[in-house]
Parts: structure tokens; C-alpha cells; sequence
């Protein structure tokens, strides 16, 4: 069964101004439930423009994105956040955490929302927490912390909803070689969990991995490789 | 034209409003025409962008419409300050042949922009944009009124003539006098107040039959209007040859009106909307407007009320 469906997908930055951006062109994809894939190509090819339309972070000059039944190219933006919190778990190459918050607060953050009683929230965070081993420094302000640390504190709060989907945008361009090893072994464990796992990358250690699809993304056309 | 600042006020805002929803009925009538949720055409995908700006746009330009009818008849009630012969907004409203006319129209303008906001509501509740034809086919509809009753407020404020001698609602309203509304006045009040109360229960029976409850709703606008005037006014004014719709809205009687109206408003529409939810197979629960009507009543039947408690008479 395919959890997300790409069908002639076009975006377009700029559209009809002088800006105008090929980003992707006429992309035809479809990814199996609890499959790992990943989205190969040098920076500037589409891959990070592809995951956003997959979350529903931008939507496509044409073209359809179907993801887990829905179609969420065409998602209002009031449901697109509840989308997202539900299905995705988004991993940034910049990590984007708000600083000046803790970690703690910065796993917290999806649950905002959510109509579990607070009790239920801070149980689901101390397990992510735990299980990224960033427990310890939850009450410290996320600015203090190392990059690979702000870097697991990322992957908890992607993960603390249990989204069936994780998205990774460049997990590794800003951890060293180590770290990285130990978060594409984390992705791999999550695959083995059943997780739909989509990396964006351009880091051949993946390819270490026994993927089920590769991807070559390049000038806006994507490839089987 | 009188340069009052609530003149320019009512003037500038509803102007400016205009210039926004005019920008909306554009962009409404391409979704209107052209939207088509199945397609992924990068037109259609611009038709969602529109949507969202062109619906917000609506949204906010109508609500505040709604809000400035009241601020209009504030406005009125000002002006009669200016206007010999006028005591009250009444007496303004018929010192041009446009006054009834820009009323009347901006009566029927508020109930259709709060039908059009449900249907938007009803609208931002679903993910497959199943009203989106509808609620700007809608809209596209009703912006020529919108426009009609721009130009009317323009006709009827630069029409106002300050020499020229107004009735005031003293005279308006009596049931001896040639005006339009003599005929209804001459109704007996016992006949008025039956009718109030019976259909009054009538719409609170009628409360699982969501259609005929809307419905009832619409004759129950006129009928308390009506109540209004000829029953209930003498007991607000605490005089019983003083009819008048208008009035109650002065500072002299704690302005008063504004809820009575508001309430009259919400609970009417409250049921209008709860229809067009069972047309679209949507959730819109009858008990809001049920609220608003019985707080209404009892509003309004505080007044004889208390007379009565007070004098030991009815003003009949």
C-alpha cells in the first residue's frame, strides 16, 4: 500500500513573474507504508521542496499529493497543522528549535494542541526524551546545548506524536561523523519499527543502508536510481 | 450633505469596505465559475489561493457590515438633533424619499451577509471545499445590494435638507395619520400582543422542524416589529400615545433598542442558520436561537410588566 502518492507535480517558485523557478517538474512518485527512501541529489535539485510538499508546507503549482488517503496538495491551511502533527514527523537540517526554550518545552510544543490531559503530554515527552537520551538536559535552554545534542532534542520532538511518517531534510549536514552514524542508525531502528521513513539527502554514508527505494533528484526531475 | 463626523464615518467606512469586497466579487465570480476541486490545474490551485483571500476579505467586510447598521442608526438618531421637526432617528429617516429605502435595504442586507458568513463557516469546516461554488455564487448575488445600498446611503445623506421641516415619529406613528404605516397602526394592540405570544409558542414548538422553525422565524421579524411599535413602545416610553421604533433607542431610555434589536437579530438569524445547516446536511443546533428569543421576550415583556405592577393598568 502506498502511503504517499506524488501525481505530475509541478512547483513552480515565482509562478508567471519575472522570479520564475523550476523547483519540480511533472514528479510522479509513490512511496509503500513503512518503507525507507531516499531523495538523492546535489542542493538545489528539489529534494527539500518535494519533502515540504509531502508535509503540506507548500503546495504544488500542479499536479496532486496524496498522503495516507488524503489529499493534502489541496488541505486548507487550517487543517494542514493538524495534518502535519498527526503524520509527520519533520526532521530540519537546521534543527529549528526555538532557542530560548528547553528542551523539555521544545519536545512539548506539538502536543500543544493536543485534547490528552497534561499528565498524558509530559509522559509522552519524558519517553521521547528518554529514548533519544536527552532526558537529562531537559530543563536546559536549547541554545546551550551541542549539536548533537540539539540534534536529538530535533528527532524527539519529530517523533513525540508517534507520526507514522518522518521526513528528513539533510539530518546530518551539521553533525560530525559520529553523531551522524548514530542518527542513521536511529532512522534505520525507526524503519524497523514501521515507520515511512524519506530522506533528503546527499550523504553517501546512507547508502550504507538497505533501502527499499533510492531517488535521484536532479534539476527538478526525479529519477529511480 | 451634513459633514457630522458619524456621517463621514458611516460614508468612509462603508466606502472603504466596498473597495475590499469589490476586490472579493472579482476573484468570486472566477471560483464561481471556474472552481473545480477535482482539477489540479495550476488555475485551479490560484482559484484556492483566491478563495482564501477573497472569503476572508468577505468575512471580515460583512461582519463589520453588520455591525455598522447599528453605528447607521446611531448615526440617524444624531442627525435628528439637526433636522427640524425630527425627535428621533424616525423623523431623519423620512426627510427624503431615500431614507425608508436605504433602511429597508440595509435590513435585508444584514440577515443575507450573516446567511452568507454561515455558509462560510459551514464552509471552513470541511476539507473538500464542498461550498466554496455556493457561498461565492452567493456573494456574487448579493454585492449588486451591497452597492445599492452604498449609493443610497450616499443619495440619502447628501438629500438631507436642513430648512426643510421633518414630521417627527409622534406623527409618523399615529394611528390617525396619512402615512403608509397608518393602516397596520389602527390594528388593535390586544390583537398585536396575541399574535406576539401565540407565535412566539408556536416557533418554541416548532423547534424540531427546522424549516418551518426558520420560517416562522421570518413572519415572527415583521410580527415583533409590529409588536414593538404598537404594544410594547407605549410601555417603554411609559406613554400611551407614543409609538415608535426609534426612540427606544435614546439615551433617555438606556438605549435600550440596541439589545432589543440585537436580540431580535441573533435569535432570527440563529434560526435562519440553523436551516441552511439542514440544507447542507450540516450541524447547527436550534437551541442558540431559542435562547436569543426567549431573552428577547422577556426583555420586551418586562416593560407592560412592570407598568402594570407599577400603575395597576394596561395601556391598551
Amino acid at each position: 500500500m502506498d502511503i504517499i502518492v506524488c501525481e505530475n507535480v509541478t512547483k513552480i517558485y515565482g509562478y508567471k513573474t519575472a522570479k520564475e523557478h523550476v523547483a519540480l517538474k511533472d514528479v510522479n512518485l509513490k512511496i509503500a507504508k513503512g518503507s525507507f527512501v531516499l531523495l538523492m541529489g546535489p542542493s538545489g535539485s528539489g529534494k527539500s521542496t518535494l519533502l515540504s510538499l509531502i508535509a503540506s508546507l507548500l503546495r504544488p503549482t500542479q499536479g496532486r499529493v496524496i498522503v495516507d488517503g488524503e489529499v493534502v496538495s489541496k488541505l486548507p491551511d487550517r487543517f494542514s497543522a493538524d495534518f502535519r502533527r498527526q503524520k509527520i514527523g519533520f526532521i530540519f537540517q537546521k534543527f529549528n528549535l526555538l532557542e530560548d526554550l528547553s528542551v523539555q518545552e521544545n519536545v512539548l510544543v506539538p502536543l500543544i494542541v493536543s485534547d490528552e490531559s497534561i499528565k498524558v503530554i509530559e509522559e509522552k515527552a519524558k519517553r521521547a526524551m528518554q529514548r533519544f537520551a536527552i532526558d537529562h538536559k531537559a530543563l536546559m535552554p536549547v541554545r546551550k546545548l551541542s549539536g548533537g545534542e540539539q540534534q536529538r532534542c530535533a528527532i524527539a520532538r519529530a517523533l513525540v506524536n508517534d507520526p507514522p511518517i518522518i521526513l528528513a531534510d539533510e539530518p546530518t549536514a551539521n553533525l560530525d561523523d559520529a553523531l551522524a552514524r548514530q542518527l542513521i542508525a536511529t532512522l534505520d531502528e525507526l524503519k524497523k519499527e514501521g515507520k515511512t521513513i524519506v530522506v533528503a539527502t546527499h550523504d553517501p554514508r546512507f547508502l550504507d543502508l538497505d533501502v527499499d527505494a533510492l531517488y535521484e533528484v536532479k534539476e527538478g526531475n526525479v529519477y529511480s536510481a | 450633505m451634513y459633514i457630522l463626523p458619524e456621517v463621514l464615518i458611516n460614508l468612509f467606512l462603508d466606502s472603504l469596505l466596498n473597495i475590499f469586497l469589490f476586490i472579493a466579487w472579482i476573484a468570486g465570480i472566477r471560483i464561481a465559475l471556474f472552481f473545480d476541486f477535482n482539477s489540479d490545474t495550476p488555475y485551479q490551485y490560484a482559484l484556492l489561493r483566491q478563495s482564501y483571500l477573497a472569503s476572508t476579505i468577505a468575512k471580515f467586510a460583512l461582519t463589520f457590515k453588520i455591525f455598522l447598521l447599528f453605528y447607521l442608526i446611531y448615526t440617524l438618531d444624531k442627525l435628528s438633533n439637526l433636522i427640524p421637526g425630527a425627535m428621533c432617528a424616525a423623523g431623519v429617516v423620512s426627510a427624503n424619499g431615500y431614507g425608508v429605502w436605504l433602511l429597508s435595504v440595509k435590513i435585508v442586507n444584514i440577515y443575507l451577509f450573516a446567511s452568507w458568513l454561515a455558509l462560510h463557516s459551514f464552509d471552513m469546516q470541511r476539507k473538500d471545499y464542498a461550498f466554496t461554488k455556493k457561498k461565492f455564487a452567493f456573494f456574487v448575488a448579493i454585492f449588486p445590494l451591497v452597492v445599492a445600498a452604498w449609493v443610497l446611503e450616499f443619495l440619502f445623506f447628501n438629500g438631507l435638507d436642513v430648512s426643510k421641516i421633518v414630521s417627527c415619529c409622534g406623527v409618523l406613528f399615529a394611528p390617525l395619520s396619512h402615512s403608509a404605516l397608518a393602516l397596520v397602526l389602527q390594528i388593535d394592540p390586544k390583537i398585536v400582543a396575541a399574535l406576539f405570544y401565540l407565535l412566539f409558542v408556536a416557533i418554541v414548538l416548532s423547534w424540531r422542524r427546522v424549516y418551518l422553525f426558520a420560517f416562522l422565524h421570518i413572519v415572527f421579524i415583521f410580527v415583533a416589529l409590529l409588536g414593538i411599535i404598537v404594544f410594547f413602545s407605549p410601555y417603554i416610553y411609559e406613554l400611551p400615545t407614543h409609538r415608535c421604533p426609534f426612540c427606544l433607542l435614546q439615551k433617555e431610555y438606556y438605549y435600550i433598542g440596541y439589545l432589543i434589536y440585537a436580540l431580535l437579530f441573533l435569535g432570527t438569524f440563529s434560526a435562519i442558520k440553523a436551516a441552511i445547516a439542514k440544507a447542507l446536511r450540516e450541524e447547527f443546533s436550534v437551541k442558540m436561537a431559542l435562547v436569543f428569543d426567549i431573552v428577547f421576550v422577556a426583555v420586551l415583556s418586562y416593560y407592560p410588566l412592570v407598568y402594570y405592577m407599577k400603575n395597576g393598568v394596561w395601556l391598551l
